[in-house]
């Protein structure tokens, strides 16, 4: 089951602040090697997204990369999205067994407004505790893959242990 | 120098429009397939499982279903029309081209462009609105979760009488594996203040949307015999179902051969190309490359100049149906075609180590739920892709094309079948993890109901749904049950009660935890159902079996009365995950636990337990039996019919038999049979054996009486090996059907 939240936590602003003067200052500094080869407005930016796996009922989510199928009943795969254009987007999340054959696939639609600059999270959840990957014993390196609009953008593997 | 390069400049631009006009000439040229054919409502294609309506945004809670589609860019008042077809009438080809054709019934006044996109999440035209897609389930976005890009786009102008969109992509995306939610129709324009008015389904069918899809079928008949250092291929070239496309015909099949895995989805011939005899295509050898019209061909040292095959080895064959222009049956799209018909045998010198697989079917990703039959006829799948399959349980061919739903479906779906069904109807009821439940028409594939129980959100779900059949049961109709997997809370599930005609719940469902049971003065918490319920005629109740917080101190063995809700707790069992059984004469249930316990905080694995339970009182007959092989794998099996009873179940590391005696009560263990991450084990009246899977690549065949293994049916024991899942066994054709981890379902003749 999917869902999508839109961050909006002042500290997580804050973040964003601090790292858009960094990137700035940056800019300034290398000559403007963003700029588009006619020297005009720079060529946005494309789409990019990171990982992360929670323990939904853990009290918090530090970002872990292995996971008990016993003591954990869901795994939450959240997807941050950066430089989405604003538009109707389709997400495919691929959820890969270890080997690399296909446990699920769900798509997400989603839209993101002109001139936004809210972080987008998409969150599934992934049932474990008494599902097929406790009780056939699916452990081992799995991988999410995420694409946008049918165009893969990030991968990233989790371990689950007995 | 200067003249020199001035002839060069001009024998340059000469061959460059020499170029431009070949190529020109080549796009020009009709595309070559062999066959086609048109979806339209008519006197001899219904379009069942058609549907369309108009998602008006001035209206936003109305549903729009009628003889119009509707699409406009007006600001505040944006009309979208929204269609999926039915693609019944080709359920097993490999399609090269499609078009969607929109009939104008009223034009705009102004030039204006349309988009097909395709849609992203499943919805039911009587239902769909502009906030709604189904039921009560919104959409993620108001006006239709589609693609950001449109497939296909067409203008129309105020002398327009059709809008036709190229959708090849899509269509051929459809038959491999992603969910068919049709398309939505939106002006790339808006805002603007063009309307186009459109004939829709209802209308007459002259101005019923059009799908023109031209494709390649797939053999049919196709089977695979082995025998020393050979194996024998036979097919069948099927008859046309469209109309030719100019003057192709059906001519021969080419043939790719891989050992210990089948040949994988990126690895086909290339359209209008001859592949060279004995080349290599992705991970495929061409083994046989003909054009006269064979139906046979015997892989051995005589015939397969590649190299015969050897004995002892599964070698897995793709059979690709050629028409006379060298377009094959596979879908050339870029992420690798996963619907050519395959089979596999295993050649040996002796009759008894020979195998063969009777067929061979995709289902796009895991599922290792038992397939449920209709025996002789039907055998249905889920996939964690949202689609359903029905599977005809001789050839192994698609009875029609998957059926797109909202969500995976990670549990059996029990298909029962017209005569035992209070709806008429053979008929297959459906829990996915979109949380909404159907009833599907295992003939035609269309939905008969489909409902999300709850007034807003949606329930989790991952055990599938039992049905007490009004047949048996009396009442005035089948009721389905089943429970929610709602994680956030240890305490307060529900299980539900639905009418199996309608959907509608029962007067006393939900039932919600914490739940006032008969039992005890105290309501009692329910946690997490995993499972999936079981229909106890004989004592008219229905058991299920849930979590209890990874401790003792809630009760995980439900015992309901199907008329009341009136619900008995059975306390102190544990968590349980695994679904109970009945012996034949329902005198005694059996369950079998996780084995976990909360250690400091953590829940930790620990022994599990198999308890024999009286189910006239709930009280437990005698001590569990307690193993020390993890939890148990989806219900334990009772094999015989009179006591003592022979229970079998796995765990982690291997396959178990018991007996039970009633009197005294007491367990005995028989024997241990060790296999890698058994399924279900599976047996039938009168057989001497017991059939499991396994994340070997096989199932095992073990003898009963000793658990030893007697002889293994390989499903995939190479590069792409996968789990198999729980087996089901068809007494008519005496085959067994598994699904497994490397994304089909296989089906063996038994005994092995």
């Amino acid at each position: 089951m999917f869902r999508l939240i839109h961050l909006a936590a002042r500290s997580y602003r804050n973040s964003i602040f601090l790292a858009a003067l960094v990137l700035f200052a940056a800019i300034q500094f290398s000559g403007c090697q963003m700029t588009s080869a006619n020297g005009g407005t720079p060529p946005p930016a494309a789409p990019s997204a990171t990982f992360s796996f929670c323990d939904k009922e853990a009290p918090s989510c530090d970002n872990e990369t292995s996971f008990s199928a016993t003591a954990t009943r869901d795994l939450e795969v959240k997807v941050s999205w950066q430089n989405v254009p604003a538009g109707s987007h389709v997400q495919t999340l691929e959820i890969l067994l270890p080997g690399g054959n296909l446990y699920q696939q769900t798509q997400m639609a989603f839209g993101v407004s002109q001139g936004s600059d809210e972080p987008l999270v998409a969150i599934q959840t992934l049932p474990v505790a008494g599902t097929w990957i406790q009780q056939r014993h699916l452990m081992g390196e799995w991988t999410a893959r995420v694409s946008l609009d049918g165009q893969v953008v990030a991968t990233q593997t989790v371990e689950l242990t007995p | 120098m200067y003249q020199q390069h001035s002839i060069i400049r001009l024998e340059r631009t000469s061959w460059r429009r020499w170029c431009a006009l070949v190529t020109a000439l080549l796009i020009a040229a009709p595309v070559i397939a062999r066959e086609q054919i048109v979806l339209q409502k008519s006197g001899t294609d219904p379009q069942a499982r058609g549907e369309d309506a108009t998602l008006n945004q001035a209206s936003p809670n109305s549903n729009n279903v009628g003889n119009t589609l509707t699409v406009s860019g007006i600001t505040g008042a944006n009309d979208r029309a929204i269609l999926e077809f039915d693609l019944s009438r080709i359920p097993n080809v490999g399609v090269k081209s499609a078009t969607l054709t929109l009939n104008v019934v009223t034009a705009p006044s102004a030039s204006v462009t349309y988009g097909a996109y395709p849609v992203s999440a499943f919805w039911q035209a009587n239902a769909a609105t502009w906030k709604t897609r189904v039921a009560t389930t919104t959409w993620t976005t108001a006006g239709g979760d589609a693609a950001a890009t449109a497939t296909g786009t067409a203008t129309v102008n105020a002398s327009s009488t059709t809008a036709a969109f190229t959708v090849t992509g899509d269509v051929q995306n459809w038959y491999n594996g992603s969910a068919n939610y049709g398309w939505l129709i939106k002006d790339q324009g808006a805002p603007d203040t063009s309307t186009t008015v459109f004939g829709s389904k209802q209308a007459s069918n002259a101005t019923s949307p059009e799908l023109t899809v031209q494709f390649v079928q797939n053999v049919t008949g196709l089977t695979a015999t082995p025998g020393n250092a050979s194996v024998t291929l036979g097919w069948k070239i099927p008859a046309l179902i469209g109309t030719p496309v100019g003057a192709e015909t059906y001519k021969g099949v080419v043939i790719l051969r891989r050992a210990g895995s089948p040949v994988d989805k990126s690895s086909f011939p290339t359209d209008k190309v001859n592949p060279t005899l004995c080349s290599t295509l992705g991970t495929g050898v061409v083994v046989f490359n003909d054009s006269t019209g064979q139906t046979s061909f015997t892989d051995n040292v005589a015939n397969d100049t590649c190299g015969a095959p050897a004995n002892g080895t599964t070698y897995f064959y793709k059979v690709f149906l050629r028409d006379s222009s060298n377009y094959y049956s596979y879908q050339p799209i870029a992420n690798g075609s996963t619907y050519t018909d395959e089979i596999s045998a295993t050649p040996a010198a002796t009759v008894a180590a020979q195998q063969n697989t009777q067929w061979i079917a995709a289902t796009f990703a895991t599922d290792l739920a038992s397939p449920s039959l209709i025996p002789g006829l039907v055998a249905a799948m889920g996939s964690q892709t949202d689609l359903l399959f029905f599977i005809n349980a001789v050839s192994g061919m698609r009875q029609f094309v998957p059926i797109s739903l909202g969500g995976s479906i990670a549990s059996r779906s029990p298909l029962i079948d017209a005569a035992s069904s209070s709806t008429g109807l053979d008929i297959d009821y459906v829990t996915d993890q979109d949380g909404l439940i159907y009833a599907i028409n295992t003939d035609t594939g269309v939905i008969d109901w489909v409902v999300n129980p709850i007034t807003s959100g949606a329930l989790s779900l991952q055990g599938g749904p039992a049905v007490q059949l009004e047949s048996v049961a009396g009442g005035s109709n089948d009721v389905v049950f089943f429970g929610t997997r709602n994680t956030t809370t240890t305490t307060a599930n529900q299980i539900f009660a639905l009418n199996g005609n309608t959907g509608a719940n029962l007067s006393w469902s939900p039932l919600t935890g914490p739940i006032m049971v008969t039992n005890s003065m105290t309501a009692q918490n329910l946690d997490i159902i995993n499972s999936t319920p079981l229909v106890d005629y004989v004592h008219g109740v229905i058991w299920v079996t849930s979590r209890s917080a990874c401790g003792t101190a809630q009760p995980s063995l439900w015992q309901i009365n199907p008329t009341t809700g009136a619900t008995m707790a059975i306390p102190n069992l544990g968590d349980i995950d695994a679904s109970p059984t009945l012996t034949y004469s329902s005198d005694v249930l059996f369950v079998g636990t996780v084995g976990d316990s909360i250690v400091g905080t953590t829940c930790t694995a620990g022994n599990s337990s198999i308890y024999a339970i009286n189910p006239t009182t709930g009280a437990p007959l005698g001590l569990p039996y307690v193993s020390t092989d993890g939890p148990i794998v989806s219900y334990p099996v009772v094999l015989n019919a009179a006591p003592p009873y022979f229970v079998i179940f796995s765990g982690t590391t291997a396959v178990h038999l018991l007996t039970f005696s009633v009197s005294p009560p007491a367990f005995t263990p028989v024997w241990s049979k060790t296999i890698a991450n058994p399924s279900a084990p599976i047996s039938y009246t009168g057989s001497s054996y017991v059939y499991v899977g396994s994340s070997d690549g096989t199932i095992h065949e073990l003898l009963l009486t000793t658990g030893a293994d007697i002889k293994d049916e390989v499903t995939n024991i190479g590069a792409t090996k996968g789990t198999v899942g729980d087996p089901s066994i068809d007494e008519v054709l005496s085959r067994i059907y598994v699904t497994t981890t490397d994304q089909r379902a296989y089906g063996f003749t038994i005994p092995f």
